[in-house]
């Protein structure tokens, strides 16, 4: 178990290596020169001059790599051009709505897609699984932006349940955070959830026909008892699979739905520093989605080892 | 009163018929033994009797526990006796635990369904189970999952399972039939002492008459969905009164009429043949162990010779055959095929790889399922520089050598039995006219009957075509009914090697004695008289 930890933790930090590289051989060593892709074409000479000196553009480039990765570790990541403010306290302040949104969208996708897979699978070619199915299909096509429109009027301006958009920050207490986001969960997690139920509900049926199945009924257990004690865990490796994927789409690709809730998150921080050039920003975003997703594969491959005692030994 | 009574038990599924009325009864303690090929009910029966038949199914008839009607009970009742008054095991024991869970869990369930103890109590008892089929039951015991657990192993974890809450009935469904020899004496030994000691009956499902003969005090033989012939075990062993039991005898021990002329001349040597596999790290910077799988292994076959190949799983018989067909590289050692001598490391090339060719176990998943038999039996003609113009005359001509008709080149690999697969396997191989045929446990997933006739098959071509084979299996009888010469491996090695008569009739190596040992046989005395005479 220790073996399969720390060959774990050590490909995440290859990988994370390797990762940094790409983004900064990609941002950086690119031909042309970075400071007047960034001011365009009306720069002064003497505004083009200081920000390369800024961007530490004159020494070779593995020194600036060290340069960065160690601001990186320090926790430093630069000056934002547009801002003028520290890219960590930026992106710190955009992770405090994209975290939480990423992580309650998360939560809602495996509430409704587990049991909802379940059910399909149990009842298969039955009329609930037929329009279950049939659900999922029509919430895998609706595009999310207009179901989250959808979610404004019903339950912001009918019912009035909700907030229609923006978020009040964490500092009146949990409540009221969680309230404005509800809304831009939901609409981020349907469409997730329904990709999830359909992976849930094909990977049950698999296991549904295992002999080991048979052997927990000739035990005395129920089908039912016989799926969720020994078919769910089984089930698990290809959904949670699907499952890292999806957290880390959430986390970056929210935009849209951000947009429509007028949220400010990390998506459309991302979003403004591409229109606006600012490289500095751009760079540490994607470093910070990078460590992200590299985290939860990780995390995940970790579970793996969880749920499936084969896997440990690799 | 019998423990078990099956009165006129019919089933259905959606609307085709699988048993027809079946009547026999089981009786406490006793050993009854259901004999008969794939699809004749044996399954279907047991499962009739666990009240596990697939959905859709529809029965008459009455099964009776002790009197009680098992078909009439609701599902919920019928719960409460699976696993506590019916216990069943079945074939794949590889297959029947749940992967990730530890095996002391996995039998404590049987008493927490029933919930007959606590949590402790019931891993308490599961320790004591797994002891009783003779695996520690300690804690490290308990906490060990399948996949730690050899064939055997896992099989008598499926037993402590169903024997957990010591039912009336164990259901054995083919309980050996996926395990070595050695391990399938060891098995039913439990078996038998299990019965003795607890008192239960045994309901003994297998295809394997000689097991049978071993264990049961009566049997009864099933064909397409009846019982043909049913009684004490002498009795029907010794009158063989149906047709059909008779065919079934006599094909179990079909020896095929075999005229080889065998030449001096070796189509295939090797020489020092070595292989290893690398194994995983203990640790991320450890050394790489490996685990040596084919350890200087040397032998030659002659032209129009079979020689048999035995060894019990993972003795490294299939690495031998994967080296010898070039599917996997040579590490160490020298072949040569057609005189024509290849150093470690060196690819077998197109021309040579035409005298050499294979047919695999499992016919079912060595074809392309979307390709017709005409293109799955032309496919060796890759081999040649340029597809022979008269290709289409040549897939019918191996077709019809192999006991099909022109016309099923047309068809895909799901419209044939088992059998019928393996004639086509067997066209593919003979399409190019090899020299030599690797058959690589070719005949073991067969039924006897199909089984006696591809024996047949593949003397008639080694007559006609003087084809070598190297014919490897696990089955000792099957090798002694076909090879000349037999080779006895163990853990890489070649332990014995001599004409199949010296080394069948006297043993020289204590492994090849044991393997012998534990090869279930008829015993003289359950066979008919005519027989007895002719075996002796």
């Amino acid at each position: 178990m220790l073996a399969f930890l720390t060959a774990r933790l050590l490909t995440m930090i290859a990988s994370l290596l390797v990762a940094s590289l790409v983004i900064f051989i990609m941002l950086d060593l690119v031909p042309g020169d970075p400071a007047s892709l960034m001011l365009g074409l009306n720069a002064t000479p003497e505004a083009l001059a200081a920000l390369r000196e800024q961007l530490g553009l004159d020494g070779p480039w593995p020194q600036r790599y060290l340069a960065w990765i160690a601001g990186l570790l320090r926790g430093d990541f630069g000056l934002s051009y547009t801002y003028r403010v520290p890219v960590s306290g930026l992106i710190i302040e955009r992770l405090a709505i994209s975290l939480p949104l990423a992580l309650y969208a998360l939560g809602l996708t495996v509430v409704i897609a587990f049991p909802v897979g379940m059910i399909a699978a149990a009842t298969r070619r039955s009329w609930g699984d037929v329009s279950i199915m049939g659900l999922t299909q029509l919430g895998i096509a609706m595009p999310n932006f207009w179901f989250a429109i959808q979610l404004q009027v019903l339950f912001a301006l009918v019912l009035r349940w909700l907030p229609a958009g923006s978020f009040p920050g964490w500092q009146d207490g949990l409540w009221p955070a969680l309230t404005a986001l509800t809304l831009p969960a939901i609409a981020l997690a349907l469409p997730q959830a329904s990709i999830l139920a359909r992976v849930m509900r094909s990977s049950v049926l698999e296991t549904l026909h295992q002999d080991y199945m048979r052997s927990a009924r000739a035990k005395g257990l129920s089908a039912a008892g016989a799926l969720v004690k020994h078919g769910l865990r089984n089930a698990l490796i290809p959904v949670l699979t699907i499952l890292g994927l999806q957290f880390a789409f959430l986390l970056a690709g929210a935009i849209i739905i951000e947009n429509v809730f007028y949220l400010s998150g990390l998506g459309n921080l991302v979003f403004k520093a591409i229109s606006q050039r600012d490289l500095i920003v751009v760079r540490s975003c994607v470093m910070v989605l990078v460590f992200a997703v590299i985290a939860v594969n990780t995390l995940v491959d970790l579970t793996y080892g969880l749920v499936d005692p084969r896997l440990r030994k690799h | 009163m019998s423990l078990l009574d099956f009165q006129g038990l019919e089933v259905a599924i959606r609307g085709q018929t699988i048993l027809r009325p079946l009547n026999f009864q089981i009786q406490p303690g006793e050993i009854y033994g259901l004999v008969g090929e794939s699809g004749s009910g044996k399954s279907m029966t047991a499962l009739a009797a666990m009240g596990l038949l697939p959905n859709g199914s529809q029965t008459r008839g009455k099964i009776e526990l002790e009197g009680q009607d098992l078909l009439a009970l609701p599902e919920r009742r019928m719960r409460n006796l699976r696993g506590k008054a019916l216990g069943m095991i079945f074939q794949e024991p590889m297959t029947a635990l749940n992967p990730v869970q530890p095996v002391g869990q996995q039998v404590a369930e049987t008493l927490l369904v029933h919930g007959v103890s606590s949590k402790r109590e019931a891993m308490d008892r599961a320790g004591d189970r797994l002891e009783r089929v003779g695996l520690a039951g300690d804690k490290t015991g308990l906490a060990r999952f399948p996949h730690e657990l050899s064939g055997g192993q896992r099989q008598r974890v499926c037993i402590a399972m169903a024997i957990a809450l010591r039912p009336k009935l164990l259901i054995a469904d083919e309980p050996t039939t996926a395990l070595d020899v050695s391990t399938q004496a060891q098995i039913l030994e439990l078996l038998k002492e299990l019965v003795e000691d607890e008192g239960m009956a045994l309901m003994l499902i297998t295809h394997d008459l000689a097991v049978v003969a071993q264990m049961a005090q009566r049997v009864a033989v099933m064909n397409q969905g009846e019982i043909v012939e049913q009684g004490r075990t002498e009795d029907v062993f010794c009158q063989q009164s149906h047709p059909y039991t008779r065919r079934l005898f006599a094909a179990s021990t079909h020896k095929p009429a075999r005229a080889a002329k065998v030449e001096e001349r070796p189509v295939l040597a090797v020489e020092g043949l070595s292989h290893a596999y690398p194994k995983t790290r203990p640790h991320p910077f450890a050394p790489r162990p490996s685990f040596q799988a084919v350890d200087a292994i040397s032998f030659q076959l002659r032209q129009g010779e079979s020689l048999g190949l035995v060894g019990e799983s993972g003795c490294g018989k299939s690495t031998l055959s994967r080296l010898i067909l070039g599917l996997e590289p040579r590490q160490q050692g020298n072949l040569s095929l057609d005189d024509q001598s290849l150093a470690p490391g060196e690819a077998l090339g197109r021309r040579l790889r035409r005298s050499l060719q294979v047919v695999f176990q499992d016919p079912a998943g060595s074809f392309n399922p979307r390709h017709r038999v005409e293109r799955i039996v032309a496919e060796p003609f890759h081999l040649l520089d340029k597809r022979p113009s008269d290709w289409r005359a040549r897939v019918e001509k191996a077709l019809l050598a192999v006991g099909l008709s022109a016309e099923d080149r047309h068809k895909f690999p799901h419209e044939f039995s088992g059998g019928q697969r393996q004639r086509i396997a067997i066209a593919r191989a003979l399409i190019i006219r090899p020299k030599i045929i690797v058959l690589d446990e070719a005949v073991s997933a067969l039924d006897v009957s199909i089984r006696a006739t591809i024996l047949d098959l593949l003397a008639d071509l080694q007559r006609e075509y003087g084809l070598a084979y190297l014919f490897i299996s696990h089955d000792l009888s099957v090798v002694e009914a076909i090879a000349d010469r037999v080779m006895v491996m163990r853990a890489g090695q070649i332990v014995e090697h001599g004409p199949t008569a010296d080394v069948m009739g006297n043993p020289q190596h204590p492994y090849t004695r044991a393997l012998l040992a534990a090869v279930p046989r008829i015993p003289d005395h359950l066979r008919p008289p005519a027989q007895t005479e002719q075996s002796s």
